[in-house]
């Protein structure tokens, strides 16, 4: 909402600068968002009357004008504008005066006439739009004066967002009215009316409103004798300035009240309307209005229309019909103004598409007692400026008028002081909501406030709570700790083993991404990721594009595109994961929302000394940084079990596992399966795991089970096999623990060989084994009946070729 | 038996006063005491000789292994002197040469942020609860007592699902109040982080998702004051505790008295002077930060709380704005795009 202070200033007055001001109505919750000055030309600038205009010499588009400029002696301008005419007033900016470009005037010859200066059109002054001809000023404009001290030039706009419940503040008086109440001065509130003449309104129309939901109340005025012509410069300002394009006299004059009383009007070609008749009601289905912006417009049953006797002639409260349009040859007007139910204006304006300033209005709720009281100030402006003589009376419905019924709201000081915990006088309760224009007595201990026309919002209690401390600033409210009882703050389950994940995989030398949930639905497809493999997508029915089409059912979704998109960006190394969600309907169709961790690998490490680049990352990076998450939230070493995936609709099938605890299906992890790398421009192998964040919580939270430190020496002794390419390397060591000797301590991989002497298509593997007692030193002879054991046992299982 | 004992001690002297290095020193040492040194044997040798020489002799024996394996100590010494002298004389390694490191790696700033944020209200005694970020409209709107043609539930705005009519993205974390009040009785405080969702496209200044804050407290006296009190504590621990702090009336549909909290600009404080062409406040020397207020009756009643015997105030705060003033960031989409040389800045 733009507001110019001069006009605020016909409403109130009040004693600080713009800047205060402005302070002043943030703090009464109006947020002032900038302070514009406006209009501030160059004291060389200066009313001219133009003595005579006489053609150029030499130049046949040129005219030279002499002009009176208050100095005495005429100056000679020349110029090249059309309809110059002896006796006008226009604006000349002289040699040394700087025009609101920037553009600096000087004494110029024009073929060999000299200017002194030039006339200026409204564009150049930035005062309106008109570019083609010199803006002409008006008659009592006395020569000489500098344009910028002829009121309503120079001003200060002033900016402020309106919450949406404050409708009432969408106007000059509305705002003038909050002045008032926080600065403690009078409102000045005048109420132009209109001189009547000629017959009766209501001979020359009629008002049936047929839907009394929407419309409970509507007014209406004649004027005849309209002129319309353009609006002269103060009326054109003003609308400018406060945001609304002028059109003609007429259209500007209505769209004047509606800014400075807040209640929209709208101003019909009477002779255009057929049989005089004005109805109010609902659109029929399929109803057809040409709206003043030229489109043609299918109307709904919903929808509120003003109908002649034809059919629609406007959409109530959002815009007028071209057909009924006022236009330059426009002799009698029918002013309408009325009440629409905010519901229906926002659902129509909605549909529609149309955002008007009436609209905007309506929506927010009109004061139902501005509704006869803007028609006459229309009408007398109007009367003012375009000759119009208002027919006497309004023609209203229902007869007499309505006003709602304000409620009449209990407010207990006590509660004033509960809420807002600072006690507050009756005295200064009463004052504060008698500022705002409340009717206040006192019943019983407490106030029975019934809230003036205009505030529709003020509905309960809290409502007035809020008032009375508005007006006295939130500031003086006191800051106070609460006094409770002390209880500790926790932190979620679910947040805390987030945050240890973050730690242990942040350490491993990964990033963390928070990527959008979206993914389109081809992508969804593709990647269902571990935690929401049995979950069926969750769709976005009005999505802004494909890409945001579907809730992902991984975070794998986000990371790899990430991950391609920093590929894209020169990166030679991804190492990244992502704490996330994964969304979907589960099959008995209820949806859910699983937590996952998951987490890519892509490129190679960066150097990690004096090298080029870091070993390419491959499955045992992958599978390293998985065995310290695990190892991290407390697991045992040896707990998971990594098991061939086989088929996987997204993972390689011959290069990714299962991860399995106690049996159970942790997650999984691997190399991203070709196609879905390729169909992300992934040329490199990505590495990917997705683990279930729920599961990890539950190891998170156990307790630490500690074992003695050994005091004994342990013995080890080494073997190695040489097995087929696909014998699993963990069916040893898993053999090896099955014995569930408590000698043997540890099995450990340590050599994995390929190669002469070995023959092709087949492996060296070896391990070491350590043995040690808790109790006791054992001895060369017992560690080797234990071993012993060990090589008997592989040899029952296993036909390779074992050597100790 | 003597004149060979004085021979051999002579000339073991001789070769380890003539040992330049330790390992030469060592050769000599075992030749001479060795399990078949030459010393050695002549121990062994007293066997042989006369009971009534024995002890003469094998004092001289013992004097000569002595003296040799003092000798041998001294070279030692003197050798090992000598090779440390020459090492710390000619050892030199580049200590400029880069360090052998693992990569290292980074928490999110929306993260940090929102652990910072959490932490100060934990730290004040507030529970931490969560919720679904698919939500139904009552949950969203209805009970929070958005109207039934507020705006804010407008398709515009919001992101449906089209599993169901009345399904949806939640547009802020204050569905999470009435589950929680639904399930819990006062007194309480709770903190709720969390993912929501507007309908935008991802622009600087725009994101279909982003991460809300929302907070709540009541009890039968919890009152505006305590808002001001627990509201400024948490910015001055987030901003610094010089930090200026204002709450003006505004207006949200599920708080009654409303308002908007601002803090005094960090870039114009920082710098001890309102900047009129601040790239942060824009001149206006105060951000806003969030938004608070009492809980509204309708939303007490529609979780089963009486308001004449409860009360309590609700906040909510955006952690992608605070992250932003936090950090100096001008650009949304880093949150989201995850370049990560923009991660790589971000302590782990």
């Amino acid at each position: 909402m733009r507001v110019p202070l001069s006009w605020l200033a016909e409403f109130v007055t009040w004693s600080a600068s713009p800047q205060a001001l402005a302070e002043r109505l943030t703090l009464a919750g109006f947020p002032v968002e900038g302070l514009e000055d406006v209009g501030r030309l160059d004291a060389r600038i200066r009313v001219a009357r133009l003595i005579a205009v006489e053609p150029h010499p030499h130049a046949e588009r040129l005219s030279v004008c002499r002009l009176d400029v208050g100095e005495g002696a005429p100056t000679a301008v020349v110029s090249g504008a059309p309809e110059l005419a002896a006796g006008q007033r226009v604006p000349v900016a002289l040699a040394g005066a700087r025009l609101p470009d920037g553009r600096e005037m000087r004494t110029t010859a024009f073929a060999g006439v000299e200017s002194a200066g030039m006339l200026c059109s409204e564009a150049e002054l930035e005062l309106g739009d008109d570019a083609s001809r010199v803006l002409v000023l008006p008659d009592d404009a006395e020569p000489g004066t500098p344009l910028v001290d002829i009121a309503g030039i120079a001003d200060t706009v002033l900016e402020l967002e309106v919450t949406s419940n404050r409708g009432d503040c969408l106007s000059v008086l509305g705002i003038a009215r909050e002045v008032a109440a926080a600065s403690g001065v009078p409102l000045r509130h005048p109420r132009p009316r209109p001189r009547e003449t000629g017959a009766p309104a209501a001979e020359d129309v009629r008002v049936r409103i047929e839907a009394p939901d929407g419309c409970p109340r509507y007014c209406a005025r004649v004027v005849r004798g309209v002129t319309v012509q353009p609006s002269p410069l103060w009326l054109r300002l003003r609308l400018r300035r406060a945001g609304m394009r002028p059109v003609n006299v007429v259209v500007d004059a209505t769209n004047h009240v509606m800014l400075e009383r807040g209640q929209p009007l709208h101003a019909f070609d009477l002779e255009r309307l057929a049989e005089g008749v004005i109805v109010v009601r609902r659109a029929a289905s399929g109803e057809r209005l040409v709206t003043l912006d030229g489109t043609e417009r299918t109307l709904d049953p919903a929808d509120l229309v003003i109908a002649d006797g034809r059919g629609p002639v406007a959409l109530a409260g959002i815009m007028g019909g071209e057909q009924s349009e006022v236009t330059a040859g426009t002799r009698v007007l029918l002013l309408e103004s009325a009440f629409f139910a905010p519901a229906i204006v926002r659902r129509t304006a909605r549909r529609t598409g149309i955002g008007s300033e009436a609209a905007y209005r309506f929506e927010r709720r009109v004061d139902p007692a501005m509704v006869p009281e803007a028609l006459d100030c229309a009408a007398a402006l109007i009367g003012r400026l375009a000759g119009g003589r208002a027919a006497p009376g309004i023609v209203e419905e229902p007869a007499g008028g309505w006003t709602p019924e304000m409620p009449a709201i209990r407010l207990r000081p006590r509660r004033v002081a509960a809420l807002l915990g600072v006690d507050m006088p009756r005295g200064e309760i009463r004052r504060r909501l008698r500022a705002l224009g409340a009717e206040c007595r006192s019943d019983a201990g407490a106030f029975v406030v019934t809230p003036p026309s205009h505030r529709g919002d003020l509905e309960r209690e809290e409502d007035l709570v809020e008032e009375v401390a508005r007006l006295g600033g939130y500031d003086a409210i006191p800051v106070r700790l609460p006094e409770m009882p002390l209880t500790s703050g926790e932190d979620s389950r679910t947040r805390l083993t987030a945050r240890r994940l973050r730690r242990l995989l942040i350490a491993e030398g990964l990033a963390e991404m928070v990527t959008l949930a979206f993914t389109d639905a081809a992508t969804n497809g593709r990647l269902p990721g571990f935690v929401g493999r049995a979950l069926a997508p969750l769709a976005v029915r009005n999505p802004l594009s494909s890409e945001t089409g579907e809730l992902r059912r991984s975070p794998l979704a986000g990371l790899v595109r990430a991950t391609a998109t920093n590929v894209a960006l020169g990166a030679d190394f991804v190492g990244a994961f992502e704490i996330g969600k994964g969304y979907g309907v589960d099959a008995q169709g209820v949806r859910q929302e699983p937590r996952a961790l998951a987490a890519v690998l892509c490129g190679a490490w960066p150097s990690r000394g004096v090298e080029r680049i870091g070993p390419t990352v491959d499955f045992a990076d992958l599978k390293g940084i998985v065995e310290n998450v695990l190892a991290g939230l407390g697991l045992q070493e040896d707990a998971a079990r990594w098991r061939p995936i086989g088929e996987e609709a997204f993972l390689h099938p011959g290069k990714a596992a299962v991860i399995e605890v106690a049996g159970t299906a942790i997650g999984v992890a691997g190399s991203l399966h070709p196609k879905i790398a390729q169909a992300c421009d992934l040329a490199e192998e990505v590495w990917v795991c997705e683990l279930d964040f729920e599961i990890l919580a539950d190891y998170g939270s156990r307790r630490v089970e500690l074992r003695p430190v050994p005091r004994f020496p342990a013995v080890t002794r080494d073997i190695a096999v040489i097995v087929d390419e696909a014998f699993p390397a963990a069916a040893i060591l898993e053999e090896i623990r099955s014995l569930a000797d408590a000698r043997i301590e540890a099995v450990r991989l340590f050599d994995c060989y390929r190669g002469a002497p070995v023959p092709t298509g087949k492996k060296s593997l070896a391990y070491s084994i350590a043995y040690r007692a808790a109790d006791r030193t054992l001895t060369d002879d017992e560690v080797g009946v234990v071993h012993a054991g060990v090589l008997e046992r592989l040899r029952e299982r296993f036909s390779f070729d074992l050597r100790a | 038996m003597e004149e060979e004992l004085a021979r051999l001690r002579e000339a073991a002297l001789a070769e380890i006063a003539a040992c330049g290095t330790e390992a030469e020193l060592e050769a000599v040492r075992v030749r001479y005491l060795g399990r078949k040194g030459s010393l050695t044997e002549a121990v062994r040798g007293l066997g042989r000789v006369p009971p009534a020489e024995r002890p003469a002799l094998g004092a001289l024996v013992n004097q000569a292994k002595e003296a040799v394996e003092a000798a041998v100590a001294v070279a030692g010494e003197r050798l090992a002197a000598a090779r440390l002298a020459e090492s710390l004389a000619h050892d030199r390694i580049d200590v400029t040469l880069p360090g052998r490191r693992r990569p290292r790696g980074h928490a999110h700033p929306l993260r940090l942020v929102e652990d910072e944020i959490v932490d100060v209200f934990v730290g004040m005694g507030f529970q931490v609860a969560e919720g679904p970020e698919v939500e139904d409209d009552y949950h969203n709107f209805a009970a929070l007592n958005f109207g039934a043609d507020h705006p804010a539930r407008d398709a515009q705005d919001t992101l449906f699902l089209a599993d169901g009519p009345d399904l949806l993205l939640r547009t802020h974390t204050s569905p999470v109040q009435i589950r929680y009040m639904r399930a819990t009785q006062p007194p309480l405080r709770v903190v709720v982080p969390g993912t929501v969702y507007r309908r935008d496209d991802l622009d600087p200044t725009h994101s279909p998702m982003f991460q809300q804050v929302e907070g709540f407290m009541v009890d039968e006296r919890v009152s505006f004051a305590d808002l001001k009190g627990v509201l400024v504590h948490f910015l001055r621990r987030l901003f610094g505790a010089e930090t200026g702090v204002r709450f003006r009336p505004s207006f949200f549909p599920f708080t009654e008295p409303s308002a908007e909290v601002d803090i005094a600009c960090v870039r114009c404080a920082a710098a001890g002077a309102a900047d009129p062409a601040c790239r942060v406040c824009r001149g206006r020397q105060w951000l806003e930060i969030l938004g608070a207020g009492m809980i509204h009756p309708n939303v007490l009643r529609a979780v089963g709380y009486d308001p004449e015997t409860v009360q309590g105030f609700a906040f909510g705060l955006g952690t992608d704005r605070i992250a932003i003033l936090r950090y100096g960031i001008e650009d949304l989409r880093l949150f989201y795009e995850n370049d990560l040389r923009f991660l790589a800045q971000f302590p782990s």
